[in-house]
């Protein structure tokens, strides 16, 4: 696909194909169209599965757990991750006990657009994907501009398990990367299996630093390298991670283990990021490298421009970060 | 309805709760667990109106009851708490989070209602004529996204049907101190979901008003709201004393147990006969639990 909304567009088209599936969520059907008008048209194409709710995250989440569990396949919209906290023990204390406990598949995506630089302040840009990770059960997602989010959206219905799907709003905007100018610049490889690490790469340089990121920073980051590179003829190396949990830690090791310095990149706040563990999971296994994390600050993500970047990572400062480490 | 065998379904919860609940006061079990003494006739009443490889039914963490009515194998729910293989959970849920066939319960006060509701959304879309149960108590009553389902079951109109088995006690809240100015009649028809309230004291009323409403919700496929007043003579878990029920509550339940309106409609040789069954059955179950 050309665009990230294009794919996801797709993707949510084919997963509606199954007659088990259908879409719940706050404001999705026609003629509103959802919050970011993905579904835009949609109720017209699959009549009954474009499911407007009440304002009801927990109680429409909770529907969704138990469709899963009466075999159907539902997909929940959250129109801002934010909100995400409302649906926690839905997915926690009930869709993720049930895998285990019931001995039962679980078909449900939960696609949460997380993401911030838009001035929409402290309750509606918030990248909270974190609280979700590292439980037994739950799977969490993260698409880019490097990974079709249309395709990782029906595998992530495959999974069996409550998916916690952390879209990027300012995505919703932006070409796949492959689609723009700048991607010539680069070799990218993908690593792993249905839920890949994908490695950004400037052809024939070796790179002193490399970045490990998701989400929506990459767009932002892959634009970063490439002006560094083409400035300062400083070559950086990315991996971006698309299953945040369970992550594979030995894919990442082996494509980390030659490195001299890791940096790691988040939206969402740090301390105790996703950063923290990949950092973690390699000193645990022997790794020597110098790392650094870099993610939201300690305060509430403001509206003004000046206060949105007390919080959330600047890239002028992963860039002084790059250049003077 | 053979009314021995409802003797026999209601005695062997009873008795097998006081099996439980000596078993812990002995230290013999481990962690912690809801007795329903007191609370029989609904999941007796159930027994008879759902099939459950056909319909749903969910429910929380005092569920003893509903698990031996659904397994009709009270060595699979010992078992669970006793945390063997053979449990309804394979030893992984416990008390409170067992399942069997389309019959699920966790520990969670009020959640399973907004799943019971998900799953009467699949169950309308099946469009067969199997219905969604799910059975939760009064403390669930405040719970937001119980409230929630609510609304979203009568606005989807769903065929669900709530069962509340009010027994006066949020653990040991009292109804009064935690509504003081909502009747839960009010709260639920201002759902508009179609609401009978009935006594748990009377079996066959009980029986009667449920078997209306799973009937209503599988021909309708529309939600139903049933009330029981009910009672539980054990505490709400395996260390409450129960400090907080006044005496002459306890004495009107002890009058008009639903045992009783069930036992005084034999004679003294069958009501005998079936207590020398149940007391047969469960040491049969502790035997089978405490050798495999």
């Amino acid at each position: 696909m050309e665009t990230y909304k294009e794919s996801i567009i797709s993707g949510l088209e084919r997963l509606l194909a199954d007659p088990k599936c259908f879409l719940l969520g706050e404001d999705i059907a026609d003629p509103y169209g959802g919050a970011y008008t993905l579904t835009k048209g949609m109720s017209a194409k699959f009549p009954g599965k474009i499911i407007n709710t009440p304002m009801s995250e927990q109680g429409f989440t909770g529907l969704g757990v138990g469709m899963a569990l009466a075999g159907y396949k539902p997909m929940i919209e959250i129109m801002f991750g934010d909100f995400s906290t409302l649906i926690m023990d839905q997915i926690l204390n009930h869709a993720s006990k049930f895998v285990e406990g019931f001995e039962k598949k679980l078909h449900l995506v939960v696609r949460d657009p997380m993401g911030g630089y838009r001035g929409y302040g402290a309750t509606h840009s918030q990248s909270l994907e974190k609280l979700y990770v590292g439980l037994p059960n739950i799977a969490v997602i993260s698409p880019s501009v490097l990974h079709e989010p249309g395709d990782l959206l029906v595998k992530a219905m495959g999974l069996g398990v409550p998916v916690i799907f952390a879209e990027n709003k300012l995505d919703y905007t932006r070409k796949m990367f492959k689609a723009e100018k700048i991607a010539d610049a680069f070799d990218m490889q993908y690593h792993g299996g249905d839920f890949p690490i994908a490695e950004v790469t400037f052809p024939d340089e070796d790179a002193e630093i490399t970045i490990v990121s998701y989400g929506g920073l990459i767009s932002p980051l892959l634009q970063l390298m490439y002006d560094i590179y083409m400035e300062e003829e400083v070559a950086v190396r990315l991996l971006d991670v698309s299953s945040l949990s369970p992550m594979d830690f030995e894919l990442l090791q082996s494509l980390l283990k030659d490195c001299k310095k890791v940096l790691t990149v988040e939206e969402g706040h740090i301390p105790f990021g996703i950063g923290d563990t990949v950092i973690s999971q390699m000193v645990q296994r022997g790794m020597t490298a110098k790392f650094k994390t870099i993610g939201a600050k300690q305060h509430i993500i403001g509206t003004s421009k000046e206060a949105e970047a007390l919080a959330l990572p600047q890239m002028d400062e992963i860039k002084d970060v790059i250049l003077s480490w | 309805m053979d009314k021995k065998e409802v003797l026999y379904r209601m005695m062997l919860i009873r008795e097998m709760e006081h099996k439980i609940e000596s078993l812990f006061s002995q230290g013999l079990l481990r962690g912690t667990t809801h007795c329903c003494i007191g609370q029989e006739a609904v999941p007796v009443a159930l027994s008879y109106l759902l099939n459950i490889d056909h319909d749903y039914l969910c429910s929380g963490h005092r569920a003893h009851g509903l698990s031996m009515m659904m397994t009709m194998k009270p060595e699979t729910l010992l078992g669970e708490i006793m945390g063997k293989s053979y449990g309804m959970a394979k030893g992984l849920g416990g008390s409170q989070h067992v399942y069997f066939k389309n019959y699920f319960t966790n520990g969670i006060t009020g959640g399973m209602a907004t799943v019971a509701t998900g799953i009467a959304f699949a169950l309308k879309e099946d469009k067969g004529d199997a219905i969604s149960v799910v059975d939760f108590g009064d403390g669930a009553m405040n719970e937001g996204y119980v409230l929630e389902a609510f609304n979203l079951a009568a606005e989807m109109k769903l065929p669900v049907l709530y069962i509340l088995e009010n027994n006066g006690y949020a653990m040991s809240t009292p109804v009064e101190t935690a509504n003081p100015f909502v009747v839960f009649e009010a709260r639920v028809k201002g759902f508009a979901l179609p609401y009978t309230r009935v006594k748990a004291s009377d079996f066959d009323n009980l029986y009667e008003v449920l078997a209306r409403a799973v009937k209503a919700v599988r021909e309708t496929r529309e939600p139903q709201f049933v009330e029981v007043l009910t009672h539980r003579f054990c505490g709400h878990s395996k260390s409450d004393k129960r400090a907080y029920i006044p005496k002459e509550r306890d004495d009107y339940w002890h009058e008009h147990d639903c045992i009783k309106s069930v036992a005084k409609q034999l004679s003294e040789a069958d009501v005998k006969e079936v207590e020398e069954s149940v007391a047969t059955e469960i040491d049969r179950v502790y035997e089978y639990c405490t050798t495999h």
